[in-house]
């Protein structure tokens, strides 16, 4: 009855309430983000076991800093707030540089004949998560945000970068996304 | 590309089969967060701190309504008003007081001496007393059969604070039992010694008493008292009257043929005071 309840309060309370002591309540919104965050998690690294490493790391940082937590915005935005910036850790200890495509360039990015080799492959639904691997850090970046339902503006906040930034970012995913689909079919 | 566009691949973006997180996960940072969890300070907040602060203001309103207690005064009964001095103006009332005069006493059951002493020591209590409380008790252990066994004892006579001082020296002894008795009875009218009291502890009995001034009607009403005992022929407890009389009215004017009745009567012990 209790967690029930629960479910009736937004992210932001419930995290007071933990911030309280309120244990339940954090369950509650572990439940509500988990399968969202895990989600996200894959689709930018894919890779099953560094992402339940990096989850675990994400909800162990929210765990241990509850006592600061403000709600200054939306939980959700903290939340993948740091599950970028994990991510982006965990590329620079590994040396990988996945997120480091600042040279991007769109005539460059829309020529590239490895792209349109993958591209014209028959493009099935489960086939667009290598599409989207296939985009710059910073796009794939904004798209999956995107489609988890952040607006312009929080894409903005968790991803320090300035609104307009976004809006090209995510117009370049969406132009060879969109691409990739109108070749394969 | 327009929004239709983007809104199609958000639908197939939305099409890619989910990825959960694992249960086991869930598990560990499920017990992770309880264990984790800040200490609740719910309970003392929500219950002890209301709880608490009612008590305070409780506490503070009655401290500050103390004062505005102290300074009230007891609601005065028929008895009380008359031994602070007040006057009576309820016939009733007076009825009352007058039968009071006539005392509930201090019984004493097995030493009668003892009381004595006691009541010497509660009167020595009494600034402006000592010297006369210590005159009867020297004469109390110089003939114990002499001196104020049994006399209207200054307790009975003296204003209330007087008294309570008394009964507490009383209440101090195991030996002494106090009874009150709302009606005079012969047993426990005052020996005719009583009226050897001598004249400091008289005077120390009265003092208290000087500004008691005892209406006409109040005089007459004991004098018919007086007389009706004197009818009686209950001698003694007439002299006890009379002599209370005298203790509390100066000026009253007794009546000769009551003195000389009493001086007359065989029972005389000794003069009246």
């Amino acid at each position: 009855m209790q967690k029930l309840l629960r479910t009736l309060r937004n992210d932001e309370s419930l995290m007071l309430a933990y911030q309280k002591g309120d244990s339940v309540a954090f369950e509650v919104l572990y439940m509500r983000h988990k399968d969202s965050l895990f989600k996200f998690l894959y689709n930018s690294c894919q890779q099953h076991q560094l992402v339940e490493d990096l989850a675990q790391d994400i909800w162990l940082s929210i765990i241990r800093g509850v006592a600061n937590y403000k709600p200054l915005a939306t939980f959700k935005t903290y939340l993948y707030r740091i599950a970028r910036n994990k991510l982006i850790d965990h590329w620079r200890q590994n040396k990988e540089n996945k997120y480091a495509h600042s040279e991007f360039n769109e005539q460059t990015y829309l020529h590239n004949t490895d792209y349109f080799s993958a591209a014209e492959r028959k493009m099935q639904v489960g086939e667009v998560l290598d599409a989207i691997m296939q985009l710059p850090g910073e796009q794939r970046e904004a798209f999956l945000l995107r489609a988890e339902g952040f607006s312009q503006q929080e894409i903005s906040e968790i991803t320090d970068s300035k609104p307009e930034t976004v809006k090209s970012r995510v117009r370049y995913a969406n132009r060879q996304l969109h691409s990739m689909v109108e070749v394969s079919s | 590309m327009n929004d239709s566009n983007s809104e199609d691949l958000l639908e197939l973006y939305g099409r890619v089969p989910s990825v959960k997180s694992p249960h086991d996960l869930d598990q560990k940072i499920l017990s992770e967060a309880k264990r984790l969890a800040p200490e609740r300070s719910g309970n003392f907040s929500r219950g002890w701190i209301p709880a608490t602060a009612a008590v305070c203001v409780i506490g503070l309103a009655g401290l500050l309504s103390r004062p505005v207690f102290l300074n009230q005064e007891p609601p005065l009964s028929v008895e009380s008003a008359a031994l602070i001095g007040e006057r009576v103006s309820d016939s009733e009332a007076i009825a009352q007081y007058s039968r009071q005069l006539r005392v509930s006493e201090v019984a004493i059951s097995n030493n009668a001496a003892e009381k004595t002493t006691l009541t010497s020591i509660a009167i020595e209590r009494e600034p402006g007393a000592i010297s006369s409380a210590t005159v009867e008790r020297q004469r109390f252990e110089q003939d114990p059969s002499s001196s104020a066994s049994l006399r209207p004892s200054a307790s009975l006579i003296a204003p209330r604070s007087q008294r309570l001082l008394n009964e507490t020296a009383l209440d101090q002894d195991d030996d002494v039992e106090i009874i009150a008795y709302e009606e005079p009875s012969v047993a426990f009218a005052p020996n005719p010694v009583a009226a050897t009291v001598s004249e400091p502890l008289s005077g120390a009995a009265q003092a208290p008493l000087a500004d008691e001034n005892l209406s006409e009607s109040e005089v007459i009403q004991a004098l018919e008292e007086i007389e009706k005992l004197l009818r009686e022929e209950n001698f003694e407890a007439a002299r006890f009257q009379l002599n209370v009389l005298k203790l509390r009215c100066f000026d009253c004017d007794i009546p000769a043929s009551v003195e000389q009745r009493l001086q007359t009567n065989p029972d005389n012990a000794g003069p009246l005071n």
